[in-house]
Parts: structure tokens; C-alpha cells; sequence
């Protein structure tokens, strides 16, 4: 049995924006694109079993995974048939539960009432009723079973939907040596599976939509009702409303479909493939968003510390969590600012450097034709081409990269004073830190502020450093996630959320959920709970 | 967005019109030392310049046959002028942010140009105030091409000698530009520079030179020259420059050798001294008395060698050596003092004194201070505290006669 | 508008207002004036600055939330002198923020970058300020708080780094000159305190504008301090006779710093951190002009031409109107008075008639944006 139905009205939600559904439903059902015409669409099944056949074959072309299977009657004069596509129908319960009880009644019983015997017998969990052509046809491209009996102008859907999916794995970004090692898959429905499995409170609100014209791409938006803030629920609720294209394919074009600023390279939203990380988002007051064939799911609101936060912190205990998290904090700061501040101080403040440093950079740079700030863009440039070959080259001559990489572009390259071996050096920690910061989303904007920093550096130096600095800053401050500013709670600066930012606090300590969400709802211990230390344990157990 | 198009614009443009501020590491002639000598009426500047290649190389695997410094000196009205004209000459810029020591010729010092060296050193933003200050009789250009041994920089190496020289003999202070200027600019308008020279034969100055196990001379920290209102007055030998020290509260740690008993001649123990301070109190008499200064000194000691007989278990010895020394100390401190008081250069910060404690007596006794300082009457009191006596308790003479004896 | 700033904002906005320009100008006019016992006269100074805090935040209080100053202006009981008060203040506003933009980029000029044109400079300045001013006061408020909290252990550090050249002995005799020389030292830092009537034009912005008072006073105490602990460590380490002919005495202290043998010569990383909070005072008050003339009068459009205009000005403006870099009487004395003028007369002017004609009326229409 399938868990199935998000297409019409009678599916459970929390009863809020049906306008806002129904609008996403009639733009999945294509008003007036493609071959398929609405007219056609919203013609009413005729009483005829061969005219529907033929409607439903011209429609879908006469595609070759179309099955059609009539039962009883002679030849071309059928009491009834069934219809599905064999790509997407699990064979075994169409064979079982759909065809073999329609051929025993249509040999023995299919008479009278057709409609109210089908209705009342068929054993199938979810059978709809259906009395328009295309209604039909969105049924039958979801996996259904369509049963079609002669002298009725209605129908039935069957819910069979099945098909090859690709099983739970680990997740193949994100990846934490302690913790869980689910990942989501491409099946929405394996993905609820994941996440009901970890919240199982009666509060975990469902809502559902279909985007995207040619694609019917099922969307869900989770939430934790009383906790999450209801603005920013409406919020992202009346954005995914609201979008109307061709196609999602991904998780990625919804982000950037519904995200606040386009114009900034910070993530607003975060994504994540592990449902845990999910569910932990979930109870500190964000919303999820699911997207059928897409194993990354989105949580929102979000702000910047949030991309520097990863579910192993929460796992590990919190002295080496806090230490690790202060690690990426500087490595952020180190990847974008590093090559700049290089250049800057070796170009324009080279009395900071202490003598013997100066003098070995001096020695290096002996030969080198180019200016420093050419020659760091070249280096970090090469390095980003070598990067994304990485990514696409095939398994089997990946260690090649890596040895032409070092060795050649490298090693090679200061032997033959094209570069200076400090620069090597400055590029190559630098990448690394860039490979420190959890998420990719925010990694890539640390990656592109680093060319427009270097700049500044090469040409104004420390000036230029700190105009940009502050050009950063105040984009960062003014940027806002569904209405909660970004860089909460380092500006506005709250005190008590910052138990989570540098460094993680124990559990115990960490009382209320953090204000970018939960506010009406902050509390998530028992007041109880305290810091585990010697004289409780003593006092409970020990000797008496 | 349009401000982001904009800013973009702007930036690619500025990057394009090329920098102006920009100066590559290669571009640089790094200094590590400067000597200024006026003849006549023109300024010789001579500078000391890094060839990094070549140091950084010696400081990675053995002294290559090259040298890593280079000497050359141009000539000019004005001391900025004359740097300029290396333009003339060198193919890089110089660099003086590195610079470590600039070594003043006498001549300079005699005929009062060290006013406008110390404005050049202030109006400037790349000379640094924290410049060691030396001088040298004769020319400062030779100080310069002599090179050192273990220290690849010369100029490094003689701020290093002066600086462990103030860690650990305390006789010569360390004298900074800004120091310098503070001095120059103080009441008493008196200050001190050390004294550096090229002790034996010939100088050296090339490769061959070098590659022997001792070298012919070396750089080598000598008196203290004592300038009054900006020129030479005359030299202080080590021992009165240490007793000015004392005086001036700046004796961090040194050694001082005693002889046995009170009187001897010959020394034969060594004590070092650490943590001394010294306070100084004015005691004003009246108008045509001299003026008192009750010099109080709290040192404390070790005892780092001794040829004595004398048993140093018992507490009276110690007392005994104790005693000795503070009438050591005070030897020292009183002919220093004398030193100056006939030179007539307050150079131990007496006047300020007097101005910070008496305010009003100072405004009439400001006109004729060389005189006043010349008849201040100093009183010593001098409080050492031996602390520690090493690993051995008898010296190891006393213990080669006890076995004598036994 | 909505109202949005923290009393702790508030305070930072107010420090970040005074220090940075104070910074450069105070120490040497004052010092240059009574030497050893500039401290005293800072310390005098910054009393009579309370007062003067006191009072103007006791006015700016009155503000509504929400409403900006011009607006309440216009409500209340002094209405005919608002559009004067109001555009006579943008004026001033600007005026600072080119006279200080010039300070600014001079500094940079003389003690880094010495041949990059300060055109260059100044139009990068310029563009930073539009950009921060597009953004609004919330953002410029946010950064001074954290700007504000990083400088104390900054400040520290630099003592602290500094102590073992320090010797107390050089700030004494103390009062070694006459009174009124001390008295009349404390005049010039007066007028720089004087700017904390910004609070003015800040109180409509904070979530309780009851709050501003203390906001006002505690800003003029943190400056205060800072100034007297700068004025003590050039004192401390320089001597009185040295400082009198430095022009930038607290860079150059910091340029001694040595930690070891390979830290040395920093002063450009705390020359970093000024330039921030230099950049937050210039954004302030190139959003204070700009904002009193988007409701003086009453501008329907958006703010953007405004910005663009503002900003092409004030970087000409400040290209050309200097023919000279140099501090001189310019900044001691005429800019005193003009300061003293702006900020204390003007205010005080209005908040007496104001009260004096009976506080608020009733307003008709209530706040909007």
C-alpha cells in the first residue's frame, strides 16, 4: 500500500491555503502548453470503453509503456479494462490486488451496479473516483491503475505505484565518522519514511504541493506546528505558491526560486541530505522543504552560523565540538582573507613582516616575472580549474590529477621561477580551509569573495582590505532569511543564543531553542537537567 | 544590483590603471644599516644593503663565497636629499623600515647635526624611531663594511650586541631614536650614545677574510659618548658609564669582581647582580648650598665565582661580602657621578627630578643647571642582599688546602 | 521606518560617532597646549560633556518612535523652525562628513599609502558610504556594537603590550601650568564631544527612546576614557616635551610595540581597526545628511538618486576644496566653534523653546514611516 494522494482537495493538511494549491494544481494540469489541450483535458470520460481507450491513447501518443489489459467480454467488445504504465506501477499488485479480483467478477459477478461492486470490493487502499479525461491521465502518469468499465462514464485510480528507486544510503556530501549515516533518496516517499521514523510527534504538519507544468513535481513543506514561527511558515508557503515554471528537477531550483535577495552570494537557505540534520532543524523552529527527485531537502529560515553548525557537533562530545567549530570559524576568515592579506603585506606593508621572513620571500621572489597579485590570481585560478576536473573525472584516473597537480603545477612551477614557493603555499592552505566550512553552498561564496578581496588587496592594500571588509559586513548584516536577520545573534547581538555559535555548550546547558525560530516556544529541557558532575552521581547512587 | 554593476566597474577599472603604492619584494633594497658622517657642510649617508638571495641561502646550508651585504654612500645638502640621490645609483628602491642601527661619525656629533637627524626621523613614516643609536670616532661608513662573524647581518648582529649588553652587563644603555629625542628634549637637555669601533687589525670586509676560525677585528661596544645640548662633550669609560646606569635606574643585571677582604687589590670573586633599582631624593638646602641627593640602592646578588678562603657557611662572611660590595657599588656609582659633574652634563635625569619634586625651586634653578650640577653632593646607601650561592658552598681553593691539612 | 536599535547600539553608534576623528586631533592640540596634564583637562572636559549628554538626550528623549526628528519637530511645539533646524543640520552633517572624510584619507595618505592619488581613495571611500547608507542605520548600528566590543581587548592588548616602556614618573608635576591654560585645553574636546547630539537624530530609530539619555551619557564616558588612556600612554611612554610636536601620537605608539623578536612594527593592524570604526563614522553621518533631507523635505521618491547625488558630491567636494592637507587652524579652532555651534547651541536653542512653548502637541496624524 501506497501512502498516496496529493492531488485532490480530500487529502489531510493542515486546511491552510487550498487557493494556493489549487492554483499549483491547475498549472501542473498544463492550461493551454503542449499537445495535450485543455480542452481535452477537461472533457468528461465518455460512457464508451473503446472511445476512452482511444482518448487515453491519443493523449499520451500511443506511448510504448502504456498497458492496457481488457478483461472479459470477446474480442473488442470488453465489460472493462485496465490501464497503467508499466514504468512506474508495482507489477505485483497490479497482477494481485486490481486484475486478478476484475477478471473473477467480470467471469462471475461484474453485473448490476459496476461501479458500487468495484468501489465496495476491490481491495486496494487508496481508490479514487474520476470523471475527467484528465484527471485520468494525471492518475495514470502517478503510478496508478486505471480501471475503466464499459457503459460508465467514471472511473477508478488504484494506487500502485512502484518502480525502481534507488535504496537508503550514506549520504555522499556531509558525511560524519559518529552519528547516523542515512541519507535521503530521490523518493519523496522514502524520504517521509526517514523523517516520521525520527519525529514522531503528532505536531509534524504535512502540506503539500505540485510545481512545475511538465514535471508535477510533488513538493512537501514540513513544519513543527507551536514551534516553528507562523510568519515564516506563510512566508515560505505563499513563495512555493506562487512559482510557476516548466520543470523542478532539484531541490536547488526551488531555493533559488523562493530565496530572499537573488543578488547576494550567501546562502540564505540551507540543504542538506541527512535526515537527521533535518529533524534537528525542525525541532529548533525551521521548516523543511522535500522535493520528489531530489535527495537534498531545504531548511528555512536559516542564518549564517547555521552553515557553520554540523550534526557531528551535536554527536561528539562538546569540548572537541567547540574546538572543531572555532577551527571553521577561522578557516572561513582564512579562506577568504589569506591570499589578500599576502599580498596586500608583501606588496605595500612589508615592514610587518619580521626581518628573516622578509628576506626569505624577498630571496623567493628573485626571477618571478610576474607582479604578486597576477601571480596569486593565476595560482588560485589554476587551482579552481584543477578542482572541478577533479570532480569530473571519471574514478580511474582521479589519483592521476592529483599526482599532475602536485608535481607539475606545483613543484615544477617554482623550479622553474614561475611562481614563488610561498605563494604555493598561501593557495594551497588556502583551498584546504576552504574545504574545512561544512556546507558547499557557503564554502563557494567564500571561494568568490576571495577573488574580489584579492583585488582590493593588490591594488589599495590594507585599505582596500577593510573597505571591502566592510562592504562584506554590511551585506551580511542587512541581508534577512524569511524575516529573521542573517547573522543573528551576532548582530543583533543576544546573548543567550550565542551558547551555540563559537562553541557548543553540553546539552544540559543548552535550555532554549535559539530565538531565530522558537520563540513562542523556547523551552526543549526540563529545567532539571544540569551539568552531570561528581557529588550528583555520588549523591544519587553511591554510598549510603 | 545596479550598485553591484558599478562597484564592479569600479574595481576592475582600478585594477587596471595599476597600483600606485605597489612595490614588489624585488623592487626593494632592503637596509639593515645606515651611517650618517657630515664633512663640512654636507651630509654622508652610507647604507648597508641586504642581498636577500644570497642570505637566505646562507641561512639555509653554509656561508656561500658571496658576501650578503653591500656598502655604498652618496653625499647631499640635506640628509633626505641625499637619499634621494641613491636613485641616481641603485636600481631599487630603499627600504629603511628594517633598518636596525644607525651609526653616528663624531663628526656629526661635534658639530650639532643630530637635530635635524632626529627630524628627519620623526616628519618620516618609513623611518622607524626605534632605530639603535650608535657612534663611532672617525668615519661610520667603515663600521659598516666590517662584517661578523655567525651573524649574517652585520646590522643585526651589532643591535643584538648592544641589546644583550643591556640584558646582561648593563654598563652601555640601549639608546633608541625615540630615546635619543627624549633625552635631547628633557630638562637637562643632556644625552648618551654608545660607542662602537673596529677593535684589532685590518678591517674585514671580504669573503677570504671570513673564512678563517678568528678573524683580524671585530665590532666591538666601547664607551659612552655624553652629548651636551646636542653635541660631543666627552666619553665615559665602562665603569663610570655603569655607574651613570645606576644612577639612571637601568641596570638590569651585571657582574662585578671583588677581592677578598676590604683593600685587596687583586679580585678574586665574582657576584653577579640582578634586580637592582635605585631611588634618588633631592634634598634641597637653601640658596647658596648645593644641593644633596640621597641615591638609595636595593640590589640583589648571586655569587658566581670565588678563589677566597673564607668560609661561606658561616653568615657573617656573607655579610662580610655583602658589605664589601655595597662599598663597591658605591665606588662605582660616585666616580661615574664625578665623571659627568665634570663634564657638566646631567645625564642621569637629576633635573627632571628637580622639577617633578620642587616645581617652583626648579624655574630659578633652570638658568644656570650645569653649574648647580657640578657641586651636588651625592650620598650613597647601598642595600645588597646576597640571595644565592651557587652549587658549591666552600670554594674549591679552601677545599684543596683542607685536604692539605688533613 | 521601523524602529530598531538596542540602548547597547545606541551607545556604540555614540562612541563610534566621537572616537575615530577624536582620536587623531585631540591628543595633539591638547597635549600641545598643557603638555603633562592633558589628562586633566580631558578628564574636565568629559564632565561638562555629560552635562551636555545629559541634556541632549534629556531632549531627544521626547522623540516618538518611529517618527524621525524633523517629523517630531514639526509636530511639536517648535514647528516653524523645523524645516530650518532640519536643513541646517543636513547641512552640517555633511559638512563633518567631508571635513572627515578629508581627515581620513590624509591620515591613510601620510602614514600608508603614500602616492595612491586621494581622489582614488576617497572615491572608494565614497562608494562604501552610499552603499552602507543605502542599507540603512540598522546595519551601521549592528557592526558598531561588535566593533565596539572587539576594540575593548584591543585596547587592552595595546597597553598592555606598551607597559614595559611606560614610566609613570613623566606626567608629573602635576598641574604644572596655570588653570585656565588647563581649563581652556579642555575647550577643543569639548566641541568633539559635542557631537554626541547625534542622539538626536538616533532616538526615533531605538525600540524605547526613553532610553537615549543614558545611551548618550555612557558613549561620552567610554570616549571619555579612551581619550585620557591615549593621552596617558603617549605621556607615559613620550614624555611631555616629545608629544607636543607629534602629529599622530597614538600611531606612533603603537608602532614601538615589540612582542619577542617577530612581532614588531604592527601599527598597521591596529591602523586596520581604526579604519573601521573611521568607515562606520563617515557611513553615520553621510546617512544622517541624507536621511534629514529625505524628511525635511519631504522626498517622494525613492532614496537611490539621492544616494548617487549625495555621494558624487561628497566626493568631489572633497577632492577639490582642499588645497592643503595639513591640521592646522583650521581644525583647532574654527572647527571648535563650528562643533560648539551645531551641536550644543543649535539644540539647546531648540530644546529650550521647545519646552518653553510647551513640549509636544497632540500630534495630528500620528507616526508613519
Amino acid at each position: 500500500m501506497r501512502w498516496f494522494g496529493q492531488l485532490l482537495p480530500f487529502f489531510r493538511s493542515s486546511g491552510r491555503s487550498q487557493q494556493g494549491r489549487r492554483k499549483a494544481q491547475h498549472s501542473s494540469s498544463g492550461a493551454g502548453q503542449g499537445p495535450a489541450r485543455s480542452a481535452d483535458l477537461n472533457a468528461a470520460l465518455s460512457r464508451s470503453l473503446k472511445k476512452n481507450l482511444a482518448d487515453v491513447r491519443r493523449l499520451l501518443g500511443d506511448s510504448a509503456d502504456l498497458t492496457v489489459r481488457e478483461i472479459g467480454g470477446s474480442e473488442g467488445d470488453s465489460v472493462a479494462a485496465v490501464l497503467y504504465l508499466e514504468s512506474i506501477v508495482d507489477s505485483e499488485l497490479v497482477n494481485r490486488y486490481v486484475m486478478t479480483p476484475l477478471m473473477e467478477w467480470t467471469v462471475g459477478k461484474l453485473t448490476g451496479d459496476r461501479i458500487a461492486h468495484v468501489r465496495e470490493n476491490l481491495p486496494v487502499g487508496r481508490l479514487q473516483e474520476l470523471n475527467k479525461m484528465g484527471d485520468l491521465v494525471t492518475y495514470l502518469l502517478n503510478g496508478y491503475s486505471i480501471i475503466l468499465t464499459d457503459g460508465v462514464a467514471a472511473t477508478f485510480a488504484a494506487a500502485t505505484t512502484g518502480g525502481e528507486r534507488r535504496s537508503v544510503e550514506e549520504p555522499s556530501s556531509q558525511t560524519v565518522t559518529r552519528g547516523p549515516k542515512e541519507s535521503f533518496t530521490e523518493s519523496i516517499l522514502t524520504n517521509m519514511t526517514l523523517l516520521r521514523r525520527r519525529i514522531k510527534s503528532p505536531d509534524l504538519r504535512v502540506e503539500s504541493f505540485t510545481i512545475g507544468r511538465k514535471t508535477g513535481t510533488f513538493v512537501n513543506l514540513l513544519y513543527l506546528e507551536g514551534i516553528t514561527l507562523p510568519a515564516a511558515v506563510k512566508e515560505i508557503r505563499d513563495r512555493l505558491a506562487k512559482i510557476d515554471v516548466d520543470s523542478i528537477l532539484d531541490s536547488g531550483y526551488i531555493e533559488e526560486f523562493i530565496q530572499e535577495e537573488t543578488w547576494t552570494l550567501f546562502p540564505t537557505i540551507q540543504n542538506t541530505e541527512r535526515p537527521d540534520a533535518v529533524a534537528a532543524g525542525l525541532l529548533e523552529g525551521q521548516a523543511a522543504i522535500i522535493v520528489d527527485g531530489s535527495p537534498f531537502a531545504l531548511l528555512a529560515p536559516s542564518s549564517f552560523v547555521k552553515f557553520f553548525q554540523s550534526s557531528e557537533d551535536y554527536y561528539s562530545r562538546y569540548d572537541i565540538a567547540s574546538f572543531l567549530r572555532i577551527i571553521r570559524y577561522i578557516s572561513f576568515l582564512v579562506s577568504i582573507l589569506l591570499p589578500s592579506l599576502y599580498i596586500a603585506i608583501t606588496t605595500f606593508h612589508q615592514e610587518m613582516l619580521p626581518t628573516p621572513l622578509l628576506i626569505s620571500l624577498a630571496s623567493q621572489r628573485e626571477g618571478v616575472p610576474f607582479p604578486a597579485l597576477v601571480e596569486a590570481l593565476l595560482m588560485e585560478l589554476t587551482f579552481e580549474v584543477l578542482r572541478e576536473a577533479g570532480v569530473r573525472m571519471p574514478r580511474v584516473v582521479g589519483p592521476a590529477i592529483s599526482i599532475v597537480g602536485a608535481l607539475v603545477l606545483g613543484q615544477a612551477a617554482v623550479q622553474a621561477g614561475l611562481v614563488s614557493a610561498a605563494m604555493i603555499i598561501v593557495v594551497s592552505f588556502t583551498a584546504i580551509a576552504n574545504f574545512v566550512i561544512p556546507t558547499t553552498n557557503m564554502s563557494a561564496a567564500a571561494r568568490l569573495i576571495r577573488f574580489f578581496m584579492m583585488i582590493l588587496g593588490g591594488t589599495l592594500g590594507l585599505f582596500g582590505i577593510m573597505s571591502g571588509l566592510m562592504v562584506l559586513l554590511i551585506h551580511l548584516v542587512s541581508l534577512k532569511s524569511f524575516g529573521i536577520p542573517y547573522m543573528t545573534p551576532l548582530a543583533p547581538f543576544i546573548w543567550n543564543n550565542m551558547k551555540d555559535v563559537l562553541v557548543r555548550v553540553p546539552w544540559p546547558i543548552m535550555k532554549k531553542r535559539p530565538m531565530v525560530s522558537g520563540q513562542h516556544n523556547a523551552t526543549r529541557q526540563a529545567d532539571s537537567m544540569r551539568v552531570p558532575s561528581g557529588s550528583d552521581r555520588k549523591r544519587e547512587g553511591g554510598d549510603r | 544590483m545596479k550598485q553591484g554593476v558599478k562597484l564592479l566597474a569600479l574595481l576592475l577599472l582600478l585594477s587596471l590603471t595599476g597600483c600606485w603604492d605597489r612595490t614588489e619584494l624585488n623592487e626593494l633594497s632592503i637596509t639593515s644599516a645606515t651611517a650618517i658622517d657630515r664633512k663640512d657642510d654636507r651630509w654622508i649617508v652610507s647604507y648597508q644593503v641586504l642581498i636577500p638571495s644570497v642570505v637566505s641561502g646562507a641561512m639555509g646550508m653554509k656561508g656561500g663565497a658571496q658576501l650578503p651585504i653591500t656598502v655604498y654612500s652618496t653625499e647631499g645638502p640635506t640628509i633626505r636629499e641625499t637619499i634621494y640621490q641613491s636613485t641616481l645609483e641603485s636600481p631599487r628602491t630603499l627600504f629603511f623600515s628594517h633598518n636596525r642601527v644607525v651609526i653616528i661619525g663624531e663628526e656629526l656629533a661635534k658639530s650639532g647635526g643630530l637635530e635635524e637627524l632626529i627630524d628627519v626621523y620623526f616628519r618620516n613614516s618609513d623611518s622607524r624611531e626605534t632605530v639603535a643609536v650608535l657612534i663611532t670616532k672617525g668615519e661610520g661608513r667603515r663600521i659598516l663594511e666590517q662584517l661578523m662573524q655567525i651573524q649574517i647581518i652585520p646590522g643585526d648582529g651589532i643591535r643584538e650586541t648592544i641589546r644583550t649588553e643591556r640584558k646582561d652587563f648593563s654598563a652601555l644603555p640601549f639608546i633608541n631614536m625615540y630615546k635619543l629625542a627624549m633625552e635631547m628634549t628633557s630638562e637637562a637637555k643632556n644625552a648618551v650614545i654608545p660607542e662602537i669601533y673596529i677593535s684589532g687589525g685590518a678591517p674585514v670586509t671580504s669573503a677570504d677574510q671570513m673564512n678563517k676560525t678568528t678573524m683580524t677585528s671585530k665590532l666591538k661596544l666601547g664607551r659612552l659618548a655624553v652629548l651636551r645640548e646636542g653635541r660631543l662633550a666627552g666619553w665615559l669609560e665602562i665603569k663610570q658609564a655603569l655607574g651613570a646606569n645606576f644612577l639612571r635606574n637601568q641596570v638590569k643585571s651585571t657582574v662585578m669582581s671583588l677581592g677578598c677582604g676590604k683593600g685587596e687589590s687583586s679580585k678574586e670573586s665574582a657576584i653577579k647582580i640582578i634586580n637592582a633599582s635605585t631611588r634618588v631624593k633631592p634634598v634641597l638646602q637653601g640658596e647658596g648650598e648645593p644641593i644633596r641627593m640621597k641615591v638609595d640602592i636595593k640590589a640583589e646578588g648571586t655569587l658566581l665565582e670565588t678563589n677566597c678562603k673564607a668560609d661561606l657557611d658561616k653568615p657573617d662572611t656573607i655579610k662580610g661580602i655583602e658589605k664589601q660590595l655595597e662599598g663597591e657599588i658605591s665606588e662605582v656609582v660616585r666616580n661615574g657621578f664625578e665623571e659627568t659633574q665634570k663634564l657638566k652634563a646631567d645625564i642621569v635625569g637629576f633635573a627632571d627630578l628637580i622639577h617633578r619634586k620642587h616645581p617652583k625651586q626648579w624655574k630659578k634653578m633652570k638658568a644656570d643647571w650645569p653649574e648647580r650640577y657640578s657641586q651636588i653632593q651625592l650620598e650613597t646607601k647601598v642595600d645588597f642582599t646576597l640571595k644565592r650561592l651557587g652549587l658549591t658552598s666552600k670554594s674549591f681553593k679552601k677545599m684543596i688546602e683542607e685536604g692539605d691539612d688533613s | 521606518m521601523t524602529p530598531s536599535l538596542t540602548k547597547a547600539q545606541c551607545t556604540a553608534l555614540v562612541v563610534m560617532v566621537i572616537s575615530p576623528t577624536a582620536l587623531l586631533i585631540v591628543p595633539k592640540t591638547v597635549m600641545g597646549y598643557v603638555a603633562q596634564d592633558a589628562w586633566i583637562s580631558l578628564i574636565l572636559s568629559a564632565c561638562a560633556a555629560f552635562i551636555a549628554a545629559w541634556m541632549l538626550g534629556r531632549f531627544a528623549a521626547e522623540a516618538k518612535s518611529g517618527v524621525p526628528f524633523p517629523k517630531w519637530l514639526n509636530e511639536s511645539s517648535v514647528r516653524y523652525l523645523s524645516p530650518v533646524a532640519g536643513l541646517l543640520l543636513a547641512a552640517y552633517y555633511y559638512s563633518v562628513a567631508s571635513t572627515s572624510l578629508h581627515e581620513f584619507t590624509t591620515f591613510i595618505s601620510v602614514e600608508v599609502l603614500g602616492t595612491t592619488p586621494k581622489i582614488v581613495l576617497k572615491g572608494v571611500a565614497v562608494l562604501v558610504l552610499m552603499y552602507a547608507a543605502a542599507k540603512g542605520i540598522a546595519p551601521i548600528a549592528r557592526i558598531s556594537f561588535l566593533v565596539l566590543a572587539a576594540s575593548g581587548p584591543l585596547f587592552l592588548l595595546s597597553t598592555l603590550l606598551l607597559l614595559n616602556i611606560m614610566n609613570w614618573h613623566k606626567i608629573l608635576p602635576i598641574a604644572d601650568h596655570a588653570w585656565n591654560r588647563i581649563l581652556l585645553g579642555g575647550i577643543t574636546p569639548l566641541g568633539w564631544f559635542s557631537e554626541v547630539a547625534i542622539v538626536l537624530l538616533l532616538a526615533p530609530h531605538m525600540l524605547r527612546p526613553k532610553e537615549v539619555t543614558s545611551s548618550a551619557v555612557w558613549g561620552v564616558a567610554l570616549v571619555g576614557i579612551e581619550l585620557t588612556v591615549t593621552v596617558l600612554q603617549a605621556l607615559f611612554v613620550f614624555g611631555p616635551n616629545l608629544v607636543q610636536s607629534m602629529e599622530y601620537s597614538s600611531f606612533e605608539l603603537v608602532g614601538l610595540i615589540e612582542v619577542g623578536n617577530f612581532i614588531e612594527r604592527v601599527e598597521a593592524f591596529f591602523f586596520a581597526f581604526w579604519m573601521m570604526t573611521a568607515f562606520l563614522k563617515l557611513s553615520l553621518f553621510f546617512y544622517g545628511a541624507i536621511h534629514l533631507l529625505e524628511t525635511t523635505l519631504k522626498l517622494p521618491f525613492s532614496r537611490s538618486p539621492l544616494l548617487v547625488a549625495m555621494g558624487m558630491l561628497l566626493w568631489l567636494d572633497t577632492a577639490f576644496s582642499w588645497p592643503h592637507d595639513m591640521n592646522q587652524d583650521l581644525t583647532t579652532n574654527t572647527n571648535t566653534v563650528v562643533l560648539l555651534v551645531f551641536n550644543l547651541a543649535l539644540p539647546i536653542a531648540l530644546a529650550a523653546l521647545y519646552w518653553l512653548a510647551g513640549g509636544t502637541k497632540p500630534s495630528k496624524g500620528g507616526s508613519d514611516a
